[in-house]
């Protein structure tokens, strides 16, 4: 189409008297709703407008959380503000919608070997598709496990993540890709997503009897290795209940010589009831593929599965001031190749929410780790304390 | 998948440009309607201010940010439409209130993707007949809803708030 000046001018025309009606629609609109008299149905569902009413700074919002840690007892002191988060999303239109977090990591440690890390935790677009679907695309978080998804410090107990849905689901764990959601009145959900996998080891690396190290196979460069598909559903219809179960498959983990591929299943589940709180999840990985010494595969030795599960019931009390204090105790097993053989934990300890938005914790866990048939160490006696927001 | 990916936003970015509508479940006026049969009553405004407007923050737990809220009453009867933000959008919701007590809450419109299942029936049918205790809590218990704790809690302030706006006309 050419831009001669006639077909300019006319343009102009037009959008100044389109913007006038409009303008004179909303002033009466306006006139009528600030005098609350006669306000029709359309008046009335007008005022509780869509975004193409909204300004642009009332289509963007903001966010972040954020926690501080001190470690203690058998492990070296060690004082970390572990991360501080900053959630920011813009609303395009009703439909559209764009939601990312950047997160720092470790901005202050007294350890001298830890390092401030800069991450991008989400960047995605957001699209309601209608009939109850939605489709997400970009930097999306893998639907797998309860940490993953949800990981405020007001939102669980104990002052670290949970080594299950550390070590085993390797949260958080962001992936390019894309999402597709389906939500049902039965309060039935469905994700299926595709994404970039997990790229483990390194070329000349070795796989001990459980394999790689999973955690570090989150691919936090622009790199593309290696192709996935997780599959989840969730079930909420029930009053204070939560259950889920997903099934990823991974073509290729590894950027060694032999094919890799994995499938990780899991499955989880939340009760509540007043106070009481009971929550548990297990995880397993089957690698496909033989261990390893210096890159080379060992035929024959096939890989055994990583996995873990743990168990946590606890008990919230919330005060008429709107001050809250819960007490927790987890029983926590994992086999990996960090922790051949197994490791179990026992940890117990408290929240306490001055507000709803903080939280103060204190914990203690006691790591199993005599049945470790390789890395072997005593066990240990953790302290843990920690501060956290969200908003 | 690198290709793939880029074709899905191209997808995506052309799907968004065209008008949608909002994801509403109940236009708040047809909401009105279905508490007064079928027609709307003249419109009615609670002024906050006071001591009024401070045991509204408290309810919601800082500043309520509205100095008027309109509503609409009949005999027994009243309705709020009143939205707090969950995440970061505010929900919508619909509040009939009958003789002190709470006969239905549904939300009327609903911005984000999480916590969506405060949108459902499971969910919203917690409220009925609730009605407020000492301290402006409600008589009724409202489970949580893991993965949508912020949505479960601006519904139930906004479920507490409406009994005692209804509380004062």
């Amino acid at each position: 189409m050419t831009m001669t000046p006639r077909f300019i001018t006319t343009s102009v025309i037009a959008a100044i008297s389109i913007t006038a009606s409009q303008l004179a629609t909303a002033q009466s609109f306006s006139e009528r709703l600030a005098k609350d008299e006669a306000l029709t149905a359309a008046d009335i569902d007008t005022s509780f407008s869509s975004s193409g009413d909204k300004a642009w700074y009332e289509r963007f919002s903001f966010g972040s959380y954020g926690e501080a840690h001190f470690n203690t007892g058998d492990v070296p002191d060690h004082f970390d503000i572990h991360r501080l988060v900053l959630f920011t999303g813009y609303e395009f239109t009703d439909r559209l919608r764009f939601i990312s977090e950047v997160e720092l990591e470790h901005l202050y440690s007294n350890n001298p070997g830890t390092d401030l890390v800069w991450e991008l935790e989400q960047a995605y677009f957001e699209l309601d598709l209608g009939n109850e679907y939605l489709v997400q695309a970009g930097a999306i978080l893998v639907p797998v496990g309860i940490t993953n998804g949800i990981h405020e410090p007001t939102t669980f107990y104990g002052v670290e993540r949970n080594r299950v849905e550390t070590e085993i689901i390797p949260s958080t764990w962001t992936e390019y890709g894309f999402l597709l959601r389906k939500n049902y009145d039965s309060g039935l959900q469905w994700d299926f997503a595709v994404h970039r996998g997990l790229e483990v080891g390194r070329i000349g690396g070795d796989f001990n009897r459980h394999g790689p190290d999973l955690r570090n196979g989150r691919q936090k460069t622009d790199s593309f290795h290696g192709n996935a598909a997780t599959a989840r559903v969730k079930y909420t219809g029930i009053k204070g209940l939560e259950l889920a179960a997903s099934v990823q498959y991974q073509d290729d983990i590894s950027r060694g010589p032999q094919d890799n591929s994995a499938v990780l299943t899991s499955a989880h589940f939340i009760y509540t009831n007043g106070g009481f709180g009971l929550r548990g999840l297990v995880a397993n990985w089957e690698i496909d593929g033989n261990t390893a010494v210096g890159g080379v595969p060992t035929p024959g030795s096939d890989i055994d599965n990583q996995y873990g599960g743990y168990i946590e019931p606890s008990y919230k009390w919330t005060f008429a001031n709107g001050m809250a204090l819960g007490v927790f105790s987890r029983l926590l097993y994992f086999e990996n190749e960090d922790a051949p053989g197994g490791q179990t934990e026992y940890q117990a300890g408290i929240n306490f929410w001055p507000t709803e938005n903080t939280v103060v914790k204190a914990d203690w866990m006691h790591e199993d780790r005599t049945r470790r048939d390789a890395n072997r160490g005593t066990n240990r006696d953790v302290f843990n304390f920690g501060v956290g927001y969200a908003f | 998948m690198k290709h793939l990916f880029r074709i899905l936003v191209i997808v995506l970015a052309l799907a968004a440009s065209a008008h949608g509508e909002e994801r509403v479940y109940k236009q708040p006026s047809e909401f009105i309607k279905s508490a007064f049969g079928g027609k709307i009553p003249a419109t009615s405004v609670l002024n906050l201010s006071g001591e009024i407007k401070a045991r509204a923050n408290n309810i919601m737990a800082h500043d309520y940010g509205q100095a008027r809220v309109r509503h609409w009453e009949q005999g027994d009867r009243s309705v709020w439409i009143l939205e707090e933000i969950g995440k970061t959008q505010p929900i919508t919701t619909g509040i009939l209130i009958e003789k002190g007590r709470i006969r239905s809450v549904e939300i009327l419109i609903y911005r984000e993707s999480h916590g969506w299942e405060v949108s459902k029936p499971f969910f919203t049918r917690q409220f009925s007949n609730a009605s407020l205790r000492d301290g402006d809590r409600l008589s009724a218990e409202v489970k949580n809803i893991a993965g949508a704790t912020l949505s479960v809690r601006a519904v139930s302030k906004l479920a507490r708030l409406a009994l005692y706006f209804d509380s004062l006309i």
